[in-house]
């Protein structure tokens, strides 16, 4: 049983990244029908430029590192937003989405032509130590992971619930005609959901820390996060998004624990395939699949 | 007069070019293959599939393992190489394609990094990251020892292969995959059995990945877990995308154009990665017909500008301005 327990613990560490991940594609997909298949970019970008920022020699202590990363995501996601995909507005998705595939190897390649393809290694935040939590143990870095991610998480939902700001993006996913007529400036609601979820993104990425190496292809976490929105049904429900993560996490790590942890990586593609067979709407899908541009 | 001499000259090409571009010749050669394959899907059958360079890959690896593992000679490997590739485009088919639409991109792209990763990790089978070098096509005592050789048997496979695209795409099956692309809801009402259509798109697609996979292991003769990869993916959606989706021949010129392309950049991967995601962005964006209708859009409005408001914009004497017929759809006049 406490074997079990640890492996959910553990995979939650996972599966907060994932949750937050997920949860910036569901937003971007809300407000402008676009799956954007850059957002394991802006993550590798988060954590490159936060982790340089400490390490080379502009050696800045953690916080400028930080803020500079973030903006560095957001302002990346802005001008994606506002270079590719605002022209493409009333171009069919399958358009759209592969003009984020481009914007997803611009942006690796341009990692890569400035930064090489030799992975570096993280330095971590703080020393890594190990706290045991009623009979489990979990390292110090897990718990910032979790506690950061189910945070921000919570922040995001008071935002959406209760500022004005969040309010009139909901407006906007819901019914863009309605919020142009409302005196809602539309675009800028685009342009802020890029952002944010790109900050979102960015914080996964600092997080992920000691967990593995720095290097441009780390945006494959795409995958997990995708899997993490079709478990949750998360397309239309940022809330399925998160939940779905937190799941993939735990499951990715079961399988682990249980099965083999050669075959963790292959979690998320049978995951994907079991649940579109299955239940495709989800575990909290409203039935929007079938409505929405994610169906033919 | 025109086709025969361009026959002559495909024909003739191998002895005159120098060894470099025969192989590139023979690159664009497959590359077409899994091009126009790539089209039937993305182009006539309107369905949104990633996972095209993990089919090509299968057909590759598959072709080359039976040769090196049973001795397979290549007239059987290829085939089964490709066949391999169909099957199992099948199997993701049948499944994938109930949704369709941005899950159908989701799901294939997963299945198609799945695909990669399986042949970096499965070392004992395909030698992972250090990649499967391949024993030369031989046909009984006959052994294509040069690529001289290897570009006709690219050629005669290509070739074949194109033309049948070409045909299919013109008769019953292709008209009606465009019906399915334009609408399916309309398509269905007509009686089409529009899953089974979609199914059929998606299989042969994946039959033309494999063979030109297996091509390619028969003429480049060595294999790397990367051709799986999301790169190749975005390598062969320029093709289609630049040379016009819907298009047979804008596939194959497509390929070609993106073989020079990207033998040019071979060397420099971040290079590959921003070229291809500047060039993908740029044409999705200005010209998501290809270049054809893009350039004929574009000589189109020039033409509309010179002859409402003759040469003077540019500078040049006024030598457009003749009297025309009143034209109440040509605004301020």
């Amino acid at each position: 049983m406490t074997f079990f327990l640890q492996l959910v613990v553990s995979g939650l560490i996972n599966g907060c990244l994932y949750a937050l991940l997920a949860v910036g594609i569901a937003m971007i997909f809300k407000a402008t029908q676009i799956v954007n298949f850059a957002q394991g970019e802006l993550f590798m970008l988060g954590a490159y430029v936060h982790f340089l920022g400490m390490l080379t020699a502009l050696r800045l202590p953690f916080l400028p590192a930080l803020a500079l990363s973030l903006a560095a995501a957001a302002v990346t996601a802005a001008l994606a937003e506002r270079l590719v995909c605002r022209p493409l507005l009333g171009a069919p998705i399958v358009s759209v989405v592969i003009a984020t595939i481009g914007v997803s190897f611009i942006l690796k390649g341009g990692v890569r032509l400035v930064w090489g393809s030799v992975p570096l290694p993280f330095r971590p935040l703080f020393e890594t130590r190990t706290v045991m939590l009623g009979g489990l143990v979990v390292s110090t870095q897990g718990l910032v992971i979790i506690c950061t991610g189910l945070g921000l998480l919570g922040l995001l939902y008071v935002f959406f619930q209760f500022t004005k700001l969040g309010k009139m993006m909901r407006a906007t996913s819901e019914n863009r005609t309605a919020a142009v007529l409302m005196g809602i400036n539309v675009k800028r609601m685009f342009s802020l959901a890029w952002a944010l979820s790109a900050v979102l993104a960015a914080v996964g990425g600092i997080l992920i820390g000691p967990l593995v190496q720095l290097e441009p292809e780390m945006g494959i976490i795409l995958i997990a996060a995708f899997a993490a929105l079709i478990i949750g049904g998360g397309f239309g429900n940022l809330a399925g998004a998160a939940v779905g993560g937190m799941l993939l996490g735990v499951v990715e790590n079961l399988v682990s624990g249980y099965i083999s942890t050669a075959l963790q990586s292959l979690t998320p593609f049978v995951l994907i395939v079991v649940v579109l067979a299955i239940r495709p709407t989800g575990l909290f899908g409203r039935g929007e699949v079938y409505r929405s541009h994610l169906v033919s | 007069m025109l086709p025969v001499t361009g026959a002559g000259l495909v024909l003739l090409l191998p002895h005159v070019l120098a060894p470099y571009w025969l192989f590139i010749a023979n690159l664009a050669l497959i590359y077409a293959v899994a091009a126009v394959g790539l089209n039937i899907i993305l182009g006539f059958s309107g369905q949104f599939s990633l996972a095209h360079a993990a089919f090509y890959a299968l057909g590759a690896y598959t072709t080359a393992l039976l040769t090196i593992k049973l001795g397979a000679p290549f007239w059987l490997s290829l085939p089964a190489g490709a066949v391999t590739a169909t099957v199992i485009g099948a199997l993701v088919a049948i499944p994938a394609l109930r949704l369709g639409g941005l899950f159908l991109a989701m799901a294939t792209f997963a299945f198609n990094q799945t695909v990669e990763w399986i042949l970096l990790q499965w070392v004992g089978l395909t030698s992972g990251p250090d990649g499967l070098p391949v024993p030369r096509p031989a046909l009984g005592a006959f052994v294509f020892a040069s690529d001289v050789s290897l570009y006709y048997l690219a050629l005669v496979v290509a070739s074949a292969l194109i033309l049948a695209a070409s045909r299919i795409t013109r008769s019953r099956i292709g008209r009606t995959l465009i019906a399915v692309r334009d609408s399916s809801v309309a398509a269905r009402s007509l009686g089409v059995d529009v899953e089974r259509y979609r199914i059929v798109a998606f299989v042969l697609s994946a039959f033309y990945a494999g063979v030109a996979g297996g091509l390619y292991a028969n003429v480049v003769l060595f294999l790397f877990p990367a051709m799986s990869g999301l790169l190749q993916v975005t390598l062969f959606l320029l093709m289609v995308i630049i040379g016009g989706l819907g298009s047979v021949a804008g596939a194959v010129w497509g390929a070609v154009v993106l073989t020079g392309v990207s033998e040019v950049i071979r060397s420099f991967k971040a290079l590959q990665e921003v070229v291809y995601g500047v060039l993908l962005v740029l044409f999705i964006v200005f010209m998501p017909h290809g270049i054809g209708p893009g350039l004929r859009t574009a000589v189109g409005r020039l033409r509309e500008r010179v002859r409402s408001r003759g040469l003077e914009p540019w500078g040049l004497p006024v030598t457009a301005g003749k009297p025309r017929p009143e034209d109440p759809a040509d605004g301020q006049r």
